[in-house]
């Protein structure tokens, strides 16, 4: 399944050459007169299908905001954003939930599980909002979290895992609805340094073999430096992006 | 998201807090048992009520003395009431032919007296019509006939309670008793007819003929007639022949009322819807209150699962997704709490039918869909604000929450 996805998004990619990501002159204005905030102020950015990228950046700086703009969680004062060719700048809240259920999948630093969940029923949480029936569900959940690793864990509850598992979970919830990208918010910032290793190894891996697109917001430059690319954000700003 | 899907969501969610979904239930579930039972047991007493004066005979008619329903016909009296007499009983025996039978009575009280036992007891005086004009029937000897009343003989038939108490397990037939001082014979024993409307003791009574009674309490005017239509369909003319025929014996005034079974009930039905839905408007507070802690508790609900919301809305969960999750679990919290409302509700009523066995609760189907319609609009309605409140949650701010 994921083999024939990747195929066809790489013939996509040699067919068209476009970014998978185009932000135009992207503002974010919190506010009003002098209370006025601007937390972005004109990032210009490229994202390529297949792309390892790491966010990085002073708190304050504004990676959160761009994050939360790409992740398509909120809407930019000004500028264009194009995902997949479409703009999603001045969509409805709606809209913008469909297109984080289709597009997007989201990994978090304190893992952002429903505790009363099991492990497949938080990974399944996605599809049920994209209509698929409940055989389906928990037909693409097990397989998806046997991929993950956690294949006798799947009916334990979050506060029965350990951390590492608790992310697994998440990514694979991330990837369950096949995503054009993953953000990944700190992933490995709630992790102990090893555990936090084998997650950064687990997204490379998916990176590599799967194709997926990755974007990781990180304070770590130990961890940010296993991306193939690295922005720096400061001031609302992009000062550095180690692009080629 | 179907609605399968947000029944599930909404079931798992009312479990995964049993005991705070039942206490929050227990507002729906006092308020439906109340309606249901006050609803019921006022039913029950109108049904009662019905049998009770449908049990007096059929197609009844009672004339009594003195107007006391105006029609703006005829002038009001000036001068006092003219008593009714057996001659008006016989003018309308005579002329009134919508009239199957007719029957004088006399009131009174008198104490009857065997051998060492004395009774207080009522004495109807009455004719031998009074049998077919009232349900009653002879349960051993007979009814005085009409000989008997025209020969003023001094003969009697006794209720149930009268010769349990002056008799014991005695055959009373054929005996004297006295009768405020004068002897009577017994010649019957009335049937068992129990009380009327819990008070009157119906079997509590001595008949006796309407001349004899007239000389005991020294007077000749009656209490009343009792009449029998001839049929239902001829209710309304029999009214009207007596009310023509006792009013030009009357000096051209109407003073005596006609009542029929009919009338009284239509005025005590009035009394008891109006009763009924008084006490289903104080029960229905209750479930107000009841839809009250829903809200308080949907709220709460709300702020604590600010971050699931927050989950939810990342992964892709659109407004209304949000929305009907919360919608449903207030829906299914008060209409859980509705059907075990209506057991319960089930199960007081054969207890207290238990306990009344005269006037049973009578809970009739569309009570039921009431209450249940009821409670689910209550958890509607008070579940709306709480949803709209999680599904405008941002979802950038309810991911922070902590």
């Amino acid at each position: 399944m994921f083999r024939v996805l990747k195929m066809v998004k790489g013939l996509r990619l040699v067919m068209k050459n476009e970014p998978l990501i185009l932000l135009e002159d992207i503002k974010k204005i919190y506010g009003s007169g002098p209370t006025q905030v601007n937390a972005l102020s004109g990032v210009n950015l490229k994202i390529r299908e297949g792309e390892f990228m790491a966010i990085l950046g002073p708190s304050g700086s504004g990676k959160s905001t761009l994050m939360n703009i790409i992740g398509c969680l909120d809407r930019p004062s000004e500028g264009r954003y194009l995902l997949d060719n479409i703009d999603v700048s001045g969509m409805k809240d709606d809209d913008l939930a469909s297109i984080r259920n289709k597009k997007i999948g989201f990994v978090f630093q304190m893992f952002n599980l429903l505790p009363k969940q099991s492990a497949l029923g938080n990974v399944m949480i996605p599809l049920l909002y994209s209509g698929v029936d409940a055989r389906e569900r928990k037909e693409r959940g097990l397989q998806i979290l046997r991929k993950m690793g956690l294949e006798g864990r799947w009916h334990h509850r979050p506060n029965e895992l350990s951390g590492g598992e608790c992310q697994r979970v998440a990514i694979a919830r991330a990837l369950i609805n096949r995503p054009s990208i993953v953000l990944a918010d700190e992933p490995t910032g709630n992790l102990d340094t090893r555990t936090g290793e084998e997650i950064i190894l687990l997204f490379k891996q998916l990176n590599k073999d799967e194709g997926v697109t990755l974007i990781m917001v990180t304070h770590n430059p130990e961890i940010a430096n296993e991306a193939s690319r690295r922005i720096y954000v400061k001031d609302g700003k992009i000062v550095e992006d180690t692009a080629p | 998201m179907n609605f399968i899907e947000f029944f599930r969501l909404a079931l798992a969610s009312i479990l995964e807090n049993r005991l705070r979904s039942f206490l929050t239930m227990l507002g729906i579930i006092i308020g439906v048992v109340s309606v249901i039972l006050l609803i019921s047991m006022t039913t029950g007493f109108r049904e009662y009520l019905v049998r009770q004066f449908m049990g007096i005979g059929t197609n009844l008619i009672i004339i009594n003395p003195g107007k006391t329903e105006t029609k703006g016909l005829g002038q009001p009296g000036f001068e006092g009431v003219q008593k009714m007499t057996t001659g008006d009983t016989m003018a309308l025996r005579r002329n009134a032919y919508a009239l199957e039978s007719v029957s004088s009575i006399t009131v009174g009280t008198a104490d009857v007296r065997y051998v060492d036992r004395e009774r207080k007891v009522m004495v109807i005086g009455t004719d031998e019509a009074f049998v077919k004009v009232i349900n009653i029937g002879v349960d051993s000897g007979a009814f005085f006939n009409a000989d008997d009343v025209n020969a003023s003989r001094r003969v009697c038939t006794i209720g149930y309670t009268v010769k349990n108490e002056l008799f014991g397990s005695r055959n009373p037939l054929g005996e004297i008793i006295k009768i405020g001082g004068a002897g009577y014979r017994v010649i019957g024993i009335m049937e068992k007819k129990g009380t009327f409307i819990g008070t009157d003791d119906l079997d509590d009574v001595v008949y006796i003929t309407v001349s004899a009674s007239q000389r005991l309490f020294n007077t000749d005017k009656l209490f009343g007639l009792r009449a029998k239509a001839r049929s239902a369909v001829m209710i309304e003319e029999a009214k009207e022949q007596i009310r023509i025929i006792l009013t030009k014996r009357h000096n051209n005034k109407e003073d005596f009322t006609i009542l029929t079974q009919e009338s009284l009930l239509s005025s005590l039905n009035s009394i008891l819807k109006a009763l009924s839905v008084v006490l289903a408007g104080i029960a229905a507070i209750s479930l107000l209150v009841g839809g009250i802690g829903i809200m308080n508790i949907m709220l709460v609900s709300v702020r604590e699962r600010t971050r699931e919301i927050g989950i939810r809305k990342a992964v892709g969960a659109r407004r209304a997704d949000i929305l009907f999750q919360f919608l449903f679990e207030s829906m299914l919290i008060s209409l859980i709490g509705g059907i075990i409302g209506i057991l319960i509700a089930f199960i007081g009523g054969i207890i207290i039918s238990q306990f009344l066995p005269q006037v049973p609760p009578i809970m009739e189907p569309w009570v039921i869909a009431l209450a249940t319609i009821f409670s689910g609009s209550v958890g509607i309605f008070f579940g709306v604000y709480p949803a709209y409140k999680a599904a405008q949650q941002d979802p950038i701010q309810a991911l922070r929450y902590e």
